[in-house]
C-alpha cells in the first residue's frame, strides 16, 4: 500500500532497499529456509490439552510425563522439571500412547474432512520420529501397542472406523478391517498376547484374532445380552481372563475373554454420571475409574462395588499409574493434572493451565517474575520462573477480554463480556470494585495511566471511556464515541496526556486525555487488531486483518511504511522491546515472529502453537517473551542474546 | 492475606513470597560428662549389691577409678514406660477364632469324602428285589382236589343272570329298501312343482296374448318423431353453447336438463333400431 515515504527521514538507504525487496515471510506451517530467519527457542510451555482421551501418559521409567498440547507432544521430566517438544503433526493431536517398555511413543492427529490423518511413531530415547503412518481418514481415535512391542493397532475416527495393525519396526501396515458397523471408540491388545485384541464402541464389544500368516483380523462379537451400551474405555485383566468395558451409561461391564460372554456389570447400586471415561487396574486387583463428571472411584475387583471415591475438577480423561502402582496421575478436560494416591484417592493438584482460548496477557510494570492471562471464565496469575499458577480469579460463565495491572501493583483491572470492568486485589484475588455497565456488549480493551488514577477502556460497540478510579468510587470522566467497531487495543502515552485506540472499523484515533477530544486519526482499510508505541513515542506500529505491519508517524498520523507481516493469516498481537529495537508479532499463522524494528525484517520465528496466537508480551527484563494461543497454551520463548542486548540498550532513546 | 488485612497492603510485586533461608540448626548438645556417673548420694539400683545404701557420696564426676565393680544392676529400671502396659487394641476377639470356617463341599469331596457318608440309613418300605443268585423254593405240592372243589363251587354258586335275546335288524323284511314315508314326501314335492309350473305357464300365456308386434309404419313414425324432438332439443342446447361461464344454478340446471334429455332420446332411438318390437297392449 505505502511503498515508502520520505517525509519522516528515519530510514537509511539500505532500509529503503530492504523495503523494495520485502523479507520473505514464513509460509503456512514452518518458517521457510530463509537466511534471515532463525528459530526462537522455547523456554517453557504451560499447557495441556486435557480433552484427548488417555492423553496423559506416565513413561514406565516413572520420570517423564507425555501429553499432547495442540499439535505437539510434550515430554516433561517430572524430577528435573524440563520439557521436550516433539513437533511433527500439523493439526490437533487426538491420540497418544506409549509402548509397554516405553521405547516407542505413538501419536495420532485430527485433520480436515476428506484428508488422511497422520500417525507418528517416535523413538522415545532419541526423541525422533521414526515412522509417519498415513492410512486413516480424518482422525485417529485410539492407538495401542502389543505387549511385545512388535505390533501396533490403530483405530480411525468416526469417518474411518477401521482397525489397522502395523509392524512397529518397519512401520508397514499388515492388515486392516472395519471395526464394526457402529462407531468404535477404543481398541486394545490383550495383556499377554500379541495376536488378540479387543475393541469397543457404540452398542458393540468385539474380540479380534490377529492371524499373522494370512494377514487377517477375525472378529468375534461379545454377547452382552439385552444391554445397549456405548463403550468408552477398555481394560484387559493382566491375566487375560476378563475385559472391563467402561460405558457411556456409567457402568462397568465385565466380559469373559474366553468366550466373549457378558459376566456382570457394576457398580450394583448407582451408575456413575456422564459415563466411565477411563480405567486402570492396580496391583491388588481393584479397578480405578474416572468418570465424565470428575469422579475418581475405586471398585473392588470381584463385586465391582465402590470402595472409595473422590471428586476432581473437569471430566477425567486419563489415568496413568506409576510403575509401582501406588499413585497415579490424573488428567481432566479442564486441563488439570492431579497426583492421586491409590489407597485414599486423595487428589493433589500438580499442574493446571487454561483449557480454552486466552484473550490477553500482561506483565506488571517492570516486574518479570509474574504475568497474568485471561481466558473464558478466569484470570490467572503465573509465576514466570516456576511456571506455576499463583492466583486464579474465576467469574463463572463470563469471558474476560482484557486484563491489566495498575502500575502500583495494587490491583488487577479486567474487562468482561458482560460489560463490566472489575478490579481485583492482586494477592487474595478478591473483588475490589466493579464498574457496572461500563460498556455495552462487553469491555474489550483496557489501559491504565501511570499515575494509577485513571483507566481508559474500550468497548465492543466502539466507545472509548475514561474512568477515574478512587478508593471507594469509580466515575466516568468522558465517553468518546467515534469508533464504529470493536476497540481491539488501547495504549496510553508515558506522560498520561494522550491515549490511542485501535478499532476494527479501520481507524486508529489518538485522544487527548485532558480535553477529551480527538487529536488525530489514522485510517486504513483493515480491521486494526493491535498497536504499540515505539518507546520514544514518535511512531506507532499497527497491525490488523490485512496482515500488514504499518509504521505511522505519531505526530501527524501519516503512514511511514507498510510491510506484509504474514502471507497466510491476520496478525493479532504486537509487543515491542524496551529500547524499541525489535518487536514481536503473533497471528493466525501460529508463528511468533521477532522483527527488527528499523529494518522491518523478521529475524526469528517460533513455531509451537497449534492454534492462532491471540496475545503476546515481552517480559520487562527483556529475557523472554510470552505468547498465548487459541488452544489455551502459554509459550515462553527465550529471546536471543543479541536481541536482548539491543533491547536493553536504551541509548538510542532520548 | 485473608480477612483482616487492609487491601492497601496487597501488591502484585509481593505475590511471590521472599525465600526464607531455612534456619541453621545448632549442633546436637552432647554432655562432656560420662552418662554412667550416678548422681551424688544416689540410692538407685543398689539393692542386693555389695555397695552400701548410698552411691557416689563424694559427688565425683568421673567414675571411681581403680574399682571394676559396677555399682548399679544392669536391669534396674523404673518399670514399663507409661502406656506400654495398655492392652493391644487390635488383639480383640475376632470372628471364627474359635469355630473354624467350614470347608466348602468341593474341597471336602476331595480331602475327606468319608465325612459325607450318612451316619444312619433310612428304613426301607418295600422288600428288596431278588438277587440274581436267588433260587426259588421248588417241589411244594398241595393235596387239594381241585376238580371236586370246583364242582362244589359251581353247585353252590347263585344262578347266573341271562341277558335278553338281542334283535337282528339285518333280518327285517324291509331291510335295504326306501321307507314308505319317503316315497310319500317325494310325491308331494313333485306335485307342488307341477302345480307351480302350471301357474307360470298360465301366466305367460295370458301375457303373450296381451303383447303385440309393432308395425313398420308405427316404428318409422316413432323414429321420425324422436328425430324431430332431438333436433328441437339440440337446437336449444346449441343456442346456449356460447355460455362458457355457468355462474348461476339456473344455467347449470338448464344445461344438465338438455344433456339428459338428449341422452334419453338417443337411448330410445337405440331401442327402436331392433328388429322385432313388442308393445304391451295393456298399458
Amino acid at each position: 500500500m505505502f511503498e515508502h515515504t520520505e517525509s519522516t527521514a528515519d530510514f537509511s538507504v539500505e532500509q529503503a532497499r530492504s523495503l523494495a525487496f520485502p523479507p520473505k515471510v514464513p509460509a503456512c506451517r514452518r518458517p521457510p529456509p530463509s537466511m534471515a530467519t532463525e528459530d526462537l527457542d522455547i523456554q517453557a510451555v504451560i499447557g495441556f490439552r486435557g480433552v484427548v482421551p488417555n492423553g496423559l501418559r506416565l513413561h514406565p521409567d516413572g520420570e517423564h510425563l507425555v501429553f499432547p498440547l495442540g499439535s505437539c507432544v510434550v515430554i516433561r521430566n517430572i524430577l528435573q522439571r524440563t520439557q521436550t517438544f516433539l513437533q511433527g503433526h500439523d493439526n490437533q493431536i487426538s491420540a497418544i500412547t506409549l509402548s509397554a517398555s516405553g521405547k516407542y511413543l505413538a501419536s495420532g492427529q485430527k485433520t480436515f474432512m476428506g484428508f488422511p490423518a497422520d500417525m507418528i511413531i517416535w523413538d522415545f530415547e532419541s526423541r525422533k520420529a521414526t515412522h509417519r503412518l498415513r492410512l486413516h481418514k480424518v482422525a485417529v481415535q485410539c492407538i495401542a501397542f502389543s505387549p511385545s512391542e512388535q505390533f501396533m493397532a490403530s483405530l480411525g475416527g468416526q469417518d474411518d472406523n477401521s482397525i489397522v495393525i502395523w509392524e512397529v519396526e518397519s512401520g508397514t501396515p499388515i492388515c486392516g478391517t472395519p471395526a464394526a458397523t457402529e462407531v468404535a471408540k477404543s481398541v486394545t491388545f490383550f495383556s499377554k498376547s500379541d495376536f488378540h485384541l479387543a475393541s469397543g464402541g457404540q452398542y458393540h464389544v468385539r474380540l479380534w484374532n490377529f492371524d499373522l500368516p494370512n494377514k487377517k483380523l477375525r472378529p468375534t462379537g461379545c454377547n452382552i445380552g439385552k444391554l445397549r451400551r456405548t463403550t468408552l474405555s477398555l481394560l484387559v485383566h493382566p491375566e487375560d481372563t476378563v475385559l472391563y468395558c467402561g460405558t457411556q451409561s456409567g457402568d462397568l461391564l465385565e466380559v469373559g475373554l474366553e468366550r466373549g460372554l457378558f459376566k456382570k456389570s457394576g457398580p450394583p447400586k448407582e451408575f456413575f454420571k456422564r459415563g466411565i471415561t477411563c480405567s486402570v487396574m492396580i496391583p491388588n486387583g481393584d479397578i480405578i475409574i474416572g468418570t465424565g463428571d470428575g469422579t475418581l472411584a475405586k471398585l473392588s475387583s470381584g463385586t465391582l462395588r465402590v470402595r472409595t471415591q473422590n471428586q476432581v475438577l473437569g471430566e477425567v480423561t486419563s489415568i496413568s499409574l506409576t510403575p509401582d502402582g501406588s499413585h497415579f496421575f490424573c488428567g481432566t478436560s479442564k486441563s488439570n493434572i492431579y497426583w492421586v494416591d491409590c489407597d485414599s484417592l486423595m487428589a493433589e493438584l500438580r499442574t493446571t493451565c487454561h483449557s480454552e482460548r486466552i484473550n490477553a496477557i500482561t506483565f506488571p510494570f517492570g516486574y518479570s517474575e509474574v504475568f497474568a492471562t485471561c481466558s473464558m471464565t478466569d484470570i490467572r496469575v503465573w509465576n514466570a520462573k516456576t511456571r506455576q499458577e499463583l492466583l486464579r480469579i474465576q467469574v463463572p460463565n463470563l469471558e474476560c477480554h482484557c486484563v491489566a495491572f495498575m502500575r502500583d501493583g495494587k490491583s488487577i483491572v479486567s474487562g468482561w463480556s458482560d460489560g463490566k470492568i472489575r478490579g481485583f486485589l492482586p494477592q487474595s484475588g478478591r473483588l475490589m470494585y466493579a464498574i457496572h455497565d461500563a460498556h455495552q456488549n462487553g469491555a474489550t480493551a483496557l489501559a491504565c495511566t501511570s499515575d494509577c488514577g485513571r483507566v481508559v477502556s474500550g468497548g465492543m460497540n466502539g466507545e472509548v471511556r475514561v474512568w477515574k478510579i478512587l478508593r471507594q468510587t469509580q466515575t466516568m470522566e468522558a465517553s468518546l464515541k467515534e469508533h464504529r467497531g470493536r476497540v481491539w487495543c488501547l495504549k496510553i502515552r508515558e506522560n498520561d496526556q494522550q491515549a490511542v485506540s485501535a478499532s476494527s472499523d479501520g481507524s486508529v484515533i489518538v485522544w487527548d486525555l485532558n480535553t477529551f477530544t480527538r487529536v488525530s486519526c489514522l485510517f486504513d482499510s483493515t480491521m486494526f487488531k493491535a498497536l504499540v508505541y515505539h518507546p520514544d513515542e514518535s511512531q506507532i506500529l499497527t497491525t490488523g486483518s490485512d496482515r500488514k505491519l504499518t509504521w505511522w508517524d505519531a505526530f501527524d498520523g501519516q503512514p511511514i511504511r507498510a510491510l506484509e507481516g504474514s502471507e497466510t493469516g491476520e496478525l493479532t498481537c504486537l509487543a515491542i522491546t524496551r529500547s524499541g529495537s525489535h518487536f514481536l508479532t503473533g497471528g493466525e499463522d501460529k508463528l511468533a515472529r521477532l522483527w527488527d524494528y528499523d529494518e522491518g525484517v523478521c529475524k526469528h520465528a517460533g513455531l509451537g502453537h497449534s492454534g492462532g496466537i491471540t496475545a503476546c508480551a515481552i517480559a520487562p527484563d527483556q529475557s523472554f517473551a510470552v505468547t498465548c494461543g487459541q488452544e489455551g497454551a502459554i509459550f515462553m520463548w527465550k529471546i536471543p542474546e543479541k536481541v536482548q542486548e539491543a533491547a536493553l540498550d536504551e541509548s538510542g532513546l532520548h | 492475606m485473608e480477612g483482616a488485612a487492609p487491601y492497601e497492603e496487597e501488591s502484585i510485586y509481593k505475590i511471590i513470597p521472599a525465600e526464607v533461608p531455612p534456619p541453621v540448626k545448632p549442633p546436637v548438645y552432647r554432655s562432656k560428662h560420662s552418662p554412667f556417673t550416678c548422681p551424688t548420694a544416689s540410692t538407685f539400683g543398689l539393692a542386693q549389691t555389695s555397695k552400701p545404701g548410698v552411691n557416689n557420696l563424694g559427688g565425683s564426676i568421673e567414675e571411681p577409678a581403680g574399682s571394676n565393680h559396677h555399682f548399679s544392676k544392669g536391669g534396674a529400671t523404673f518399670g514399663k514406660s507409661p502406656g506400654l502396659s495398655r492392652p493391644d487394641q487390635y488383639a480383640f476377639l475376632k470372628k471364627q477364632t474359635h469355630a473354624k470356617p467350614i470347608a466348602p463341599l468341593r474341597s471336602l469331596k476331595e480331602t475327606a469324602p468319608e465325612k459325607l457318608q450318612p451316619s444312619q440309613l433310612k428304613k426301607k418300605l418295600r422288600p428288596p428285589v431278588p438277587a440274581a443268585n436267588d433260587k426259588p423254593v421248588m417241589n411244594l405240592v398241595s393235596d387239594k382236589n381241585f376238580i371236586t372243589a370246583n364242582a362244589v363251587d359251581v353247585i353252590l354258586a347263585p344262578p347266573r343272570r341271562r341277558l335278553p335275546p338281542t334283535q337282528d335288524f339285518l333280518k327285517k323284511a324291509d331291510y335295504g329298501m326306501t321307507p314308505d314315508y319317503l316315497h310319500k314326501v317325494k310325491q308331494d314335492i313333485a306335485n307342488e312343482y307341477e302345480y307351480v309350473r302350471k301357474l307360470h305357464e298360465e301366466e305367460l300365456e295370458s301375457r303373450n296374448q296381451q303383447l303385440r308386434l309393432m308395425g313398420e309404419e308405427e316404428k318409422e313414425a316413432l323414429i321420425r318423431g324422436f328425430k324431430a324432438k332431438w333436433e328441437q332439443v339440440n337446437r336449444e342446447y346449441q343456442a346456449m353453447s356460447h355460455q362458457t361461464k355457468l355462474d348461476t344454478v339456473g344455467k347449470i340446471k338448464r344445461k344438465e336438463h338438455f344433456e339428459s334429455l338428449l341422452g334419453q332420446i338417443e337411448k330410445d332411438l337405440e331401442k327402436l333400431n331392433r328388429k322385432h318390437i313388442f308393445v304391451d297392449a295393456t298399458c
